[in-house]
């Protein structure tokens, strides 16, 4: 339940923001930051936006997660 | 991989490690005595009550449904007005804010179908009593998504009282570079504070969120799996969102016994290695859990398990 994932804002709507994980497309509460754009990379727990990230550290953090999805075979985002 | 003069020990737990069994058996006793469904996270599903566990609940018709985040639970509720549903509504800083989030949101839209049953933690006072009670460690590897949350403040006040530790993410590399620079500071002999991960780490950490906490939640003493009470180390509904309290809607009290026999408060503390507790892989096994560690998959046993038993599932 811990795990946090990067993800990218592909738009937002008041409260809720559309975001991109590795393909995967959710909705997720930006209420807990400021100044959610698209293109703004967050970093998401349970849900919400719990701080924004850079965006060179996160796509590298990003490159680990497909990294990772490649060793298990597997979609880690199923 | 790490040489022998480096040790790496697993504790004070994960959010479900450390929740105390009786909670499990408070859920389902909500469940089915209440008809009300159940919305938790995955991972609690399988652990180990002093009676029960959630899944054995279901088997006997409770209805419990996974989600993974407190929104959802307030969509369930939105969605279905006529059934009650209560959130379990457990885990660190990293969750507390969601939450509240959805407190909050209850709140504004008056909704009379949803509690919480909180059993939320909070990880500084875990460490202190770590401090406090003799845990020789040269530092300690910080979690990242509770800092993003608390900032580095609760580490720099532990700095003060001369615990050094660093802040981590939670990939590979970052853990390495978070042993490398402990050693590093360790040789220098000096104690240490450091933030190793400012990508998601801030100073003062989430200002909208920390707030949110303070307006919804009150800090209380509370059980800790394996460890015991420890003061103000939990969190409750403040009064005037009393009426989303699950334990008072439905008059419940927690039995903070532990389970009988299991040793996963010894792992939890760093006092014993999962290899060591005489259940390990033999009566406390993945598919049958004796102990909250083994359930989690981020739970000490379960990841022992997992990489000295060549099990890869």
């Amino acid at each position: 339940m811990c795990l946090g994932f990067p993800a990218k804002i592909i738009k937002t709507d008041g409260s809720e923001a559309l975001v991109d994980f590795l393909g995967v497309r959710t909705t997720v509460s930006v209420e807990l930051i400021e100044g959610a754009c698209p293109g703004d990379y967050i970093m998401v727990h349970a849900g919400v936006a719990i701080t924004k990230m850079p965006e060179q550290e996160a796509e590298a953090t990003l490159l680990v997660f497909e990294e990772l999805e490649r060793l298990a075979g597997e979609p880690l985002n199923g | 991989m790490l040489p022998d003069s480096v040790r790496v020990i697993s504790g004070p737990g994960c959010p479900v490690c450390v929740t105390p069994a009786g909670y499990i058996d408070a859920a389902a006793e909500i469940a089915l005595k209440n008809d009300a469904q159940l919305l938790t996270f995955g991972d609690l599903v399988k652990v180990p009550g002093i009676r029960t566990s959630l899944e054995k609940a279901r088997a006997e018709g409770a209805e419990v449904r996974t989600v993974i985040s407190p929104l959802e639970a307030l969509k369930a509720a939105r969605e279905n007005p006529e059934r009650k549903h209560v959130f379990l509504a457990v885990g660190f800083e990293t969750t507390a804010p969601a939450t509240a989030l959805a407190v909050r949101h209850a709140d504004e839209e008056k909704l009379a179908n949803l509690t919480f049953l909180p059993a939320h933690k909070l990880v500084p006072p875990a460490l202190e009593h770590l401090v406090r009670n003799n845990c020789k460690v040269d530092a300690f590897i910080y979690p990242g998504h509770v800092s993003a949350i608390t900032g580095m403040a609760p580490y720099r006040k532990l700095a003060e009282q001369d615990v050094s530790g660093v802040v981590a993410g939670f990939e590979a590399e970052d853990l390495i570079r978070a042993i490398f620079a402990i050693i590093q500071a360790c040789d220098r002999g000096e104690t240490f504070c450091l933030n190793l991960y400012p990508k998601v780490v801030s100073e003062e950490g989430n200002l909208i969120a920390q707030k949110l906490m303070k307006d919804v939640f009150e800090e209380e003493d509370a059980a800790w799996r394996g460890i015991g009470s420890l003061p103000a180390s939990g969190l409750r509904l403040r009064p005037p969102y009393e009426r989303f309290d699950a334990w008072k809607a439905y008059d419940i009290v927690m039995d903070a016994r532990e389970q009988e026999g299991c040793l996963c408060g010894l792992v939890l503390t760093g006092r014993m290695e999962p290899q060591d507790c005489p259940l390990f892989g033999k009566i406390c096994r993945p598919e049958n859990p004796s102990g909250a560690c083994m359930v989690s998959s981020e739970g000490s046993c379960a990841a022992a398990y997992r990489y000295s038993m060549g099990e890869t599932t």
